[in-house]
């Protein structure tokens, strides 16, 4: 089965993930796309923990991912796919792994050069061109912390950025 | 320095104050430097630069189960000890937020609390007093609440950056596991006693009927308007068992 959601969120595995959109689209498994992680067990294990049971997680690098991007796709369970910045989900696009997929972002905290553009959203001028990247190599980028909440268009998000 | 016994005891109470501070930039930030204090000035005493360097890390965004965040005060600190790296550290405090939260949300708020709760009704629908009932729940409910804060911190402390060993333990899920039908039997229970109990009110009481009945009403609306009328349902339900309660008492 396709992966059912591509997800921008600097938290990763954290309960918004989990409970909200994970019990909404019944996900079975998650990929979470990030090399830091993906090199450090200690890590990937923290995050894993916070898994209900049954509910499995593969942590990769973004070289990983592209390599192993139609196994995932084809997996028979429901998946989502998780970055922590929108840098590595454009390599994704940009191996045309995200062909008229759509694109969400969950939560990019406040950071120094970052403009706050949603309580939940701040970007940078180089999240700004990465996330433009990603539109131009995807189906549709909005913004959306949970399945129930308003979905704030990218180009919304970037005219408040600037 | 290593931490004394006492300044883990200090750190440990300060915990309770965890949410003090909330807000929504930082959530418990606020109350995870303070609650790290009294280590933090251990491990870097004599050094006051890497001291508030240390606890301008710790008062950075961070969320997780208040009850957990033992847990987390006593394994950042561990790692401060031990000497990581402050980006290493960042990056812990970053995986230790999800778990935290999950963990502690399924089995506090989803199982403990409601499975307390509804022994304590029970035991006011078998005829234990209002108060009594009261104080049942709270005495089991903070038995298992302070032994989960001990054990967090022990854990904490003891394991470091390798705390995830503690989360994977098995009866973080046996029990919410095992409370989850015993949630349902209880609430199977309670809803017959209670019912029994409602219609000896409404015998003797037709303010009360009344009141059920309206809220009864306005719930059902609030599930096809919920804007204009979740608020006023949830304001209605909520009074049924205080004016339940007070009336009960009125009755002796």
């Amino acid at each position: 089965m396709p992966l059912d959601l591509f997800r921008i969120d600097e938290r990763l595995l954290h309960g918004q993930v989990i409970v909200g959109w994970g019990m909404r689209l019944h996900l079975d498994f998650y990929v979470i796309v990030d090399d830091d992680v993906a090199a450090n067990a200690w890590e990937s294990d923290l995050y894993a923990a916070g898994l209900p049971a049954g509910v499995d997680a593969d942590f990769v690098s973004v070289e990983d991912a592209i390599a192993r991007f139609g196994e995932f796709d084809a997996h028979p369970g429901r998946g989502a796919l998780l970055t922590r910045v929108p840098g590595p989900m454009r390599e994704l696009a940009e191996a045309g792994l995200l062909d008229g997929k759509r694109v969400n972002i969950g939560g990019l905290h406040a950071g120094e050069e970052r403009r706050r553009v949603l309580p939940y959203v701040h970007l940078d001028s180089r999240d700004v061109s990465d996330l433009e990247a990603i539109a131009e190599r995807s189906g549709r980028v909005t913004a959306r912390d949970l399945p129930a909440a308003r979905e704030v268009p990218l180009e919304e998000l970037i005219r408040a950025a600037r | 320095m290593k931490p004394l016994r006492q300044d883990l005891m200090a750190a440990w109470w300060r915990t309770f104050a965890v949410q003090g501070s909330w807000n929504y930039r930082t959530m418990i930030g606020g109350g995870m430097a303070y609650s790290m204090l009294p280590l933090l000035r251990r491990i870097y005493a004599g050094d006051p630069v890497r001291f508030s360097e240390a606890v301008n890390r710790h008062l950075g965004a961070f969320n997780s189960h208040p009850y957990l965040a033992g847990m987390a005060v006593g394994a950042l600190a561990r790692a401060e000890l031990e000497g990581e790296s402050p980006e290493r550290v960042e990056r812990f405090r970053a995986a230790l937020r999800g778990p935290l939260g999950t963990v502690g949300d399924r089995l506090v708020w989803a199982s403990w609390r409601p499975a307390c709760l509804l022994v304590a009704i029970a035991a006011f629908g078998l005829g234990l007093g209002p108060i009594s009932s009261m104080f049942l729940f709270l005495a089991l409910y903070n038995v298992g609440h302070i032994a989960i804060r001990i054990w967090g911190f022990r854990r904490g402390w003891q394991d470091g950056l390798g705390v995830s060993k503690a989360l994977h333990e098995r009866w973080l899920d046996v029990v919410p596991k095992l409370l989850a039908p015993l949630i349902l039997l209880l609430l199977g229970l309670d809803a017959v006693l209670l019912s029994r109990q409602v219609l000896d009110a409404v015998a003797w009481h037709g303010f009360f009927a009344g009141l059920a009945l309206v809220a009864a009403f306005v719930t059902l609306m609030a599930f096809r308007w919920p804007r204009r009328t979740g608020r006023i349902a949830v304001a209605l339900v909520l009074s049924i068992p205080l004016v339940w309660l007070g009336l009960a008492a009125l009755n002796g």
